[in-house]
């Protein structure tokens, strides 16, 4: 993608919306500049790409998604991953050969990606969990000397420690960083990072008390900017973890009651029956009882307004 | 040295803040000007951009987000969150419009918004479209004042017919919904089917999927709260909502599928068709959903409802069936 593909885009836009070159281009460069930043990549300025798409009634960052995903014909990168995060497969088969060969300009979400095939790889016996623990490793290893700062390298350091949990110094940094890190940036792969990890705390020994509240809370307020059912889902399961970590039984009963009717809406069969048994494990409850105890007590609520049929 | 620069007059640029939030990056990751600037400009030039006394070029951009190792669609992400985190006053008064808590937007966030209504800094149609939403709701306009209001930032005419949907115009619409009469309903309705089976109206969002899924919404809302609805779109509205059944399965994204099984139900009830399984869906993404203040409406049952939805809860075969696989069968 060049900088001159991105003023195609910006035209195709004007021509979507029936505005003339002449009044897009007032008060900002002259049509000839405009033409000029069509053919050639030379000299092009960020800030009247900016303006323009302002013009147009477009952020910057719409634009670039645009161009990356829409217009190009989206590989499928953000959604691969997405798939094999949630570990839902129904439309996966359509990427996973385009993810195989696909090269990202930026090295460490090329990491990322491979690391993503190779956990689908896992999941589907395509290679052996020896195998997938093996790239783990050689990608810690690779990437030792990087930040957790680059999102990509947070991710594959939380999907490393999903099973390699002993792994306490990568876990300390990576649970420090990302209770403090700023999600403005990088916040799907900070998404994943953090579901990783958490699922990965639940009933085990590495969960504190503060741990384990203060990621929920930044899981919980990304959540407030992007509400996704799924991770909204996760949330319920996370904070119902932590109000059983301190004895809450009134937020632990409603919280579970709502998690387990998500989870008979999201997930089937054997992957169903896991996460009731991990339910049952970890809280000790029939989640039917449970739940048809909550619903009783939702349609007395002044929410619930019962009429004659 | 490349050429990244040129001269411009400050007071015409409101796109300044681009070099802002490259430099908040940089600073947050400790990395110094001379380490960052080093094969890309000299830190006179780069300290030029921060002094706005220059623009910067997408060349040096894309050279300074590689060392930063962000990917550019990132990075406009990061633009668009950092908008939104301050301009917070603005979203939360349009998302508290948006589930229909009018009273709650006024008391709340009306006031800190008042003097951004005459140029809003975010959601430049969707800011006074909820104000004007919340002033008829509150009785402090008529109907067709607000809809003059709305109409003169809509434009709705030019939406329809463009090849390209932008996300606040998606956005405007389900707000327009609210208000319209049945003869625009049907205008956005139609719209919104060929955006979703035409295929040739490209979606501009951020987010495609949730984009896609809110096309669905909007346009089951659109043609089923008519007051009259003829019988030949039957059939659309049962084809975008097994679209969006298809679709979310996929996605999983849809946190307000309750509005889609809410309009649905009501449908059905003017059709006089039963579907259990609608009924059973539209209580439980009620109850299971994480922040109940999200759902402003009264929830509208009889006990035949309630019966059925625990009927289903009992049965286990259902319980452990993919997302949607009864309802997409039926």
């Amino acid at each position: 993608m060049t900088y001159s593909d991105y003023f195609k885009i910006i035209d195709e836009i004007r021509l979507a919306k029936n505005i003339t070159v002449s009044d897009l281009c007032e008060g900002i460069i002259s049509e000839r500049t405009y033409f000029r930043h069509m053919i050639s990549n030379k000299g092009i300025k960020f800030d009247v790409f900016s303006k323009l798409a302002k013009k147009l009634g477009v952020t910057s960052e719409e634009l670039v998604h645009y161009s990356v995903f829409v217009r190009k014909g989206d590989p499928g990168v953000t959604r691969f991953m997405y798939r094999v995060q949630v570990k839902h497969f129904d439309d996966i088969a359509e990427l996973y050969p385009i993810m195989i060969d696909y090269k990202h300009d930026n090295y460490e979400m090329n990491l990322l990606l491979k690391t993503y095939v190779k956990k689908y790889q896992y999941y589907i016996n395509k290679i052996s969990y020896v195998e997938y623990k093996e790239w783990l490793k050689e990608c810690l290893n690779l990437t030792k000397e990087l930040t957790n700062e680059i999102d990509a390298i947070s991710n594959i350091r939380a999907l490393y420690l999903q099973e390699f949990s002993d792994d306490v110094q990568v876990l300390d940094t990576l649970l420090d960083y990302y209770v403090k890190s700023n999600h403005s940036i990088g916040f799907t792969f900070k998404l994943f990072g953090i579901d990783s990890i958490l699922s990965l705390m639940v009933n085990t020994k590495y969960s504190t008390v503060e741990n384990v509240k203060l990621l929920s809370e930044k899981f919980n307020e990304m959540l407030l900017r992007f509400d996704h059912k799924y991770f909204s889902m996760n949330s319920l399961l996370f904070s119902a973890y932590y109000y059983k970590l301190i004895d809450d039984f009134e937020n632990l009963e409603e919280t579970l009651a709502k998690y387990y009717l998500n989870l008979r809406l999201m997930i089937g069969y054997e992957d169903y029956d896991l996460k009731i048994m991990q339910l049952k494990t970890i809280f000790n409850i029939d989640p039917v009882e449970l739940l048809k105890k909550y619903s009783e007590k939702q349609f007395k609520s002044s929410k619930f307004i019962l009429k004659n049929s | 040295m490349r050429r990244t620069m040129m001269n411009y007059n400050s007071k015409r640029d409101d796109t300044r803040f681009i070099i802002d939030y490259l430099d908040q990056i940089r600073a947050e990751r400790k990395i110094s000007i001379k380490d960052f600037t080093d094969k890309v400009m000299s830190v006179r030039n780069y300290t030029r951009l921060l002094n706005k006394e220059a623009a910067i070029s997408f060349e040096a951009l894309s050279l300074f987000l590689e060392k930063l190792s962000v990917p550019l669609f990132d990075f406009g992400g990061y633009l668009r969150n950092s908008k939104i985190y301050e301009n917070l006053d603005i979203v939360n008064f349009v998302n508290t419009a948006g589930q229909e808590d009018y009273e709650t937007a006024y008391k709340e966030y009306y006031t800190p918004i008042k003097d951004k209504l005459e140029n809003p800094p975010i959601m430049k149609k969707l800011l006074p479209i909820s104000v004007a939403m919340m002033e008829y709701k509150l009785n402090m306009s008529t109907k067709y004042e607000s809809i003059d209001k709305i109409k003169s930032v809509l434009q709705l005419s030019s939406i329809i017919s463009s090849k390209v949907l932008f996300s606040e115009d998606l956005d405007a619409l389900g707000f327009y919904m609210l208000i319209c009469n049945d003869e625009a309903k049907t205008l956005i309705g139609e719209y919104l089917y060929k955006v979703l089976f035409n295929k040739k109206t490209k979606i501009l969002t951020g987010t495609v999927e949730l984009s896609t899924i809110q096309v669905h919404l909007n346009a089951i809302m659109a043609l089923t709260r008519r007051e009259t609805i003829p019988n030949r779109d039957h059939k659309k509205i049962y084809r975008i909502f097994k679209s969006f059944l298809e679709y979310d399965k996929k996605a999983k994204m849809a946190i307000w599928d309750y509005l889609v099984f809410r309009d649905m139900k009501d449908y059905n009830m003017k059709c006089n068709i039963k579907d259990d399984l609608i009924t059973y869906h539209y209580i439980s993404s009620v109850i299971s959903i994480r922040d109940s203040n999200k759902i402003s409406d009264d929830i509208i049952l009889n006990q035949n409802d309630i019966d059925v939805y625990y009927d289903l809860l009992k049965d286990e075969e259902f319980a452990r069936e993919s997302m949607y696989e009864r309802l997409i069968k039926s």
